[in-house]
């Protein structure tokens, strides 16, 4: 059961990554240059968490509760410094930066969203 | 436009997307989600590269009613490539200040108190050096060679040596009639 939950996060984030950037190619073909710089920042992320993911479950040894606590701890920790970076960059009117830790705000908590309906859903 | 500017715009333009964003504008001035619309992008994405190209003194925004609108800066496209390419090139600057900086630590080194303390042994210093002499010389004004002599004494002892160069570089011309100052032609 658990090792089935594991098996679908992780090819969840394998897909949003080959995803990413398949989405850069085109778009670099695309001479979209910021866009597919983009999609960069978004795979970085999914890779971020899919790591993340591994180490909860390395060390959590079958735990379904204790994958589920430090993966959600993790998930919320990471991005507090996004938030602050978004704010400053508001403040200065930085539309360029705040794009950027817009789109990591908005990837992780779309990740949150899949890990918690992956992780919760009945078998 | 500066060289510097220039720049700015034409990596600003090298993005599909932002040409697209002109094009649009190009036909009427048009409000973020419209133009999310009709490029099939995220507003926050155009707004994205609204900021860029009005950084890059593409476009201008003003308010209506709700909106904040966006429009093309005409006078911008209306620069043709070639003006640009004309315009006086930053580079050019900063390069007659580094040869204005050098021209002027040779004269440092080589000057002191007015005197020449030694002829420099390098050519390009040497040529320095001698323009300096040169101005004391007017244009338009035949000297003889004692007079010539005496105005070079002013900066060193070895007249003969320093007006000999200086007819060599061609500061000082002489025929029949005596010595006059050269004047440069740029």
């Amino acid at each position: 059961m658990i090792e089935q939950k594991i098996l679908n996060l992780n090819s969840y984030f394998d897909k949003q990554i080959s995803l990413c950037k398949q989405c850069n190619k085109n778009l670099l073909t695309d001479e979209r240059m910021d866009e597919a710089n983009f999609e960069k920042v978004k795979a970085n992320v999914y890779d971020i968490f899919r790591t993340i993911f591994s180490v909860a479950v390395k060390n959590s040894k079958g735990d379904f509760e204790a994958i589920k606590r430090f993966f959600i701890l993790k998930i919320e920790q990471i991005p507090s410094n996004w938030v602050i970076a978004y704010n400053t960059a508001k403040q200065h009117d930085n539309t360029v930066k705040m794009q950027i830790e817009q789109i990591k705000l908005d990837t992780v908590s779309e990740i949150k969203q899949m890990f918690i309906t992956i992780w919760e859903e009945e078998e | 436009m500066t060289e510097a500017e220039a720049i700015h715009l034409f990596k600003c333009l090298s993005d599909k997307s932002r040409l697209q964003i002109l094009k649009s504008l190009a036909i009427e001035d048009m409000y973020v989600e419209r133009l999310a619309e009709r490029l099939s992008i995220t507003a926050s994405t155009v707004s994205f590269h609204l900021k860029k190209l009005a950084d890059a003194g593409a476009v201008t925004s003003y308010k209506s009613q709700y909106y904040m609108m966006y429009s093309l800066k005409k006078e911008i496209f209306e620069t043709s490539i070639l003006e640009i390419l004309q315009e006086k090139s930053d580079e050019a600057e900063v390069q007659a200040r580094r040869d204005a900086e050098y021209y002027q630590k040779v004269i440092n080194t080589f000057f002191e108190y007015g005197k020449l303390k030694t002829i420099p042994s390098q050519k390009k210093k040497e040529r320095i050096v001698l323009e300096v002499i040169a101005q004391a010389f007017e244009f338009d004004r035949i000297y003889s060679e004692r007079e010539v002599n005496i105005i070079i004494a002013d900066f060193h002892d070895d007249f003969c040596t320093i007006r000999r160069d200086m007819i060599g570089e061609r500061l000082l011309e002489r025929d029949t009639k005596g010595y006059w100052r050269v004047k440069s032609e740029c």
